[in-house]
């Protein structure tokens, strides 16, 4: 590609960079900017006193209407009338101030994760890259099988297809058929563990990276190596481990990214029960519409903690842009 | 090429494979058998028999199809949005120095990469704030957050092969941005537009964790209330359904891909 002339990127006109700047800002920007501003408030109830007092109003209600029953004095009654009037006047006017709550700034929201940082995003991360390890060790020699060509990788193709077209939601319930306690594996995959039902999900979305890296591997690579004497063991550490070094990083990245955030693959295995899956706990948050401000805050940090881990796995694969252009030929 | 790795860890190869086919077409066999009122241990039918019962209680359930006709809605949106926005994103992309065109492209994928919840609760919050309750509306805009970014990136690759002398010949000859547009990039980019499309729409169609947070009612929403709710013969039945139509679409799509001329005979280079 050569350098762009100032002449072309003038060319492109003003409305295609409006829109992208739309874009970016309306889809992307503003609403993570939105989530960061709603976790650093939180919603207090005005005063705990308010409910207190309509309490003590309404059992000072229920004496004087008690007394004006059984009062026959007319002065009494009418006196009575009015202290009724008054406190139910003043009951309403603290009725409508009791669903008012007062807005507090503050880092209140973290310290949930903060406390306990092990548990509430340690865990989940750490099961996440379980789930990502092992999925992408199951997925390795199915990617040699697809992509070394042949009449094995069509029928391999062939047989995965249909159970690849199901999204992880609709894999995570097949799965819990499987591991159901009335279901064919209750003995052998516990219900209730979300770690292989999650590989189970997401074995297919690390097959593809590896696939794709293999393909670029010359196979008279292979056999040179071969006619030279080279074993097994050797050929795989010097040359094709080398090979696909960044497509294992990439297939490890995705599905633990895929894993971490995933909401549906925990709350069918688990029925809707706790877990310590973060995302899980935020969109759990966000259907009963309480601790919005803790769920925004979870939000946060989930995003932050696992961009890092991502990060620190494209460091550890050496991922390059290199690897994520170079395409196979 | 089969012996490529040598005979013996040839075997163990075709020996891992066996296994891992076994085990990823298992759990959805066993939730087929299930639909239809077999159990997989026994193979005997179930007390009220084999049926196909479940099949049509998901047609006549109520809540089911206004979801499906929810999703087609929003995905069709989804993908009037993404279509444009990924075009134009591509366009900016491709006109700019590397050092620049990473980080904004690193941006447009970003919420691809984010939580699925944390995609819709962030959409959702920024849309209360303006007084939009949660629902169809942040539901569309936090699905096309995460569709218009790959879509920008299918589009960027299919750009790659189109010669850029063209378009210079073009505006040399006077043609303005909006000609270039019509008559080059948009005729380069047709035999991708189709799968493209489809590819997009599917995608929203499948979310169910960013349309969940923001407050979407698609069929994927539902269907994973009903999941939650438990293993039942309808879920069962939806299941094997979605994942039947989606097989289906699955198969057009790559039809679609396969008909796609080869980058040199889009554009033959001399």
């Amino acid at each position: 590609m050569s350098a762009p002339s100032p002449l072309r990127r003038a060319g492109i006109g003003p409305m295609v960079r409006i829109l992208v700047a739309v874009w970016l800002l309306a889809l992307v920007v503003a609403p993570l900017g939105a989530l960061g501003i709603r976790s650093l408030w939180s919603e207090e109830p005005t005063v705990v006193s308010t409910s207190r007092e309509i309490d003590r109003i309404a059992e000072r209600l229920i004496v004087l209407r008690h007394d004006w029953d059984r009062s026959t004095d007319r002065d009494l009654r009418a006196d009575l009338d009015r202290r009724i009037r008054l406190l139910t006047l003043r009951l309403h006017r603290l009725d409508d101030q009791e669903g008012e709550a007062e807005v507090v700034w503050g880092g209140e929201n973290y310290a949930g994760l903060f406390d306990a940082p092990a548990h509430t995003l340690g865990a989940p991360l750490g099961r996440a890259l379980l789930a990502a390890l092992l999925a992408v060790i199951l997925a390795t020699p199915i990617a040699f099988a697809t992509a070394l060509g042949g009449r094995r990788a069509r029928i391999v193709a062939a047989l995965l297809a249909l159970p690849f077209a199901l999204d992880a939601l609709l894999r995570a319930h097949a799965w819990m058929r499987l591991a159901d306690p009335h279901g064919a594996l209750a003995a052998v995959a516990p219900p209730g563990s979300v770690v292989p039902a999650m590989i189970y999900a997401l074995a297919p979305v690390a097959i593809l990276p590896i696939h794709l890296a293999l393909t670029r591997l010359d196979p008279r690579r292979i056999e040179a190596a071969r006619d030279l004497g080279a074993s097994t063991p050797r050929i795989l550490a010097r040359i094709v481990l080398p090979e696909i070094r960044g497509g294992l990083g990439l297939a490890g990245i995705a599905t633990f990214l895929l894993a971490v955030g995933s909401t549906a693959v925990p709350w069918v295995v688990d029925r809707g029960a706790e877990t310590s899956w973060l995302a899980a706990t935020i969109a759990r948050r966000i259907a009963t519409g309480t601790d919005i401000g803790i769920a925004a805050a979870e939000g946060v940090g989930l995003t932050l903690a696992s961009l890092l881990v991502a990060a620190a796995l494209a460091l550890l694969f050496r991922l390059g842009p290199r690897d994520l252009t170079r395409r196979g030929g | 090429m089969a012996t490529i790795l040598g005979r013996r860890t040839d075997f163990i190869l075709n020996l891992w494979v066996s296994l891992f086919v076994l085990w990823s077409i298992l759990p959805v066999a066993v939730t087929a058998l299930t639909a239809v009122g077999v159990s997989p241990t026994t193979f005997a039918g179930a007390d009220n028999g084999v049926s196909l019962r479940a099949f049509s209680a998901v047609f006549a359930d109520a809540r089911l199809m206004s979801a499906l006709f929810e999703s087609l809605l929003v995905a069709a949106a989804v993908t009037a949005l993404s279509l444009p926005l990924g075009l134009a994103g591509a366009l900016v992309v491709r006109d700019l120095p590397v050092r620049g065109a990473a980080p904004l492209l690193v941006l447009m994928v970003t919420p691809m990469l984010l939580p699925g919840a944390v995609v819709g609760l962030s959409t959702r919050l920024l849309w209360q704030s303006l007084g939009v309750e949660g629902g169809r509306g942040p539901a569309i805009l936090a699905e096309t957050s995460l569709v218009a970014g790959f879509v920008t990136v299918a589009i960027l690759l299919r750009l790659a092969s189109l010669d850029r002398r063209l378009e210079e010949a073009a505006r040399d000859l006077g043609a303005g941005p909006a000609r270039v547009l019509r008559r080059i990039l948009l005729p380069h980019l047709a035999p991708v537009a189709a799968p493209i499309s489809a590819t997009a729409f599917l995608v929203s169609f499948a979310d169910h964790d960013a349309t969940l947070a923001a407050g979407g009612r698609t069929l994927m929403v539902e269907i994973g209330r009903h999941l939650r709710a438990g293993p039942t013969p309808l879920a069962d039945a939806t299941v094997v359904l979605v994942l039947a139509v989606t097989a289906l679409l699955a198969l057009v799509v790559t039809r679609m891909r396969r008909r796609e001329p080869t980058p040199r005979e889009a554009a033959p280079r001399p």
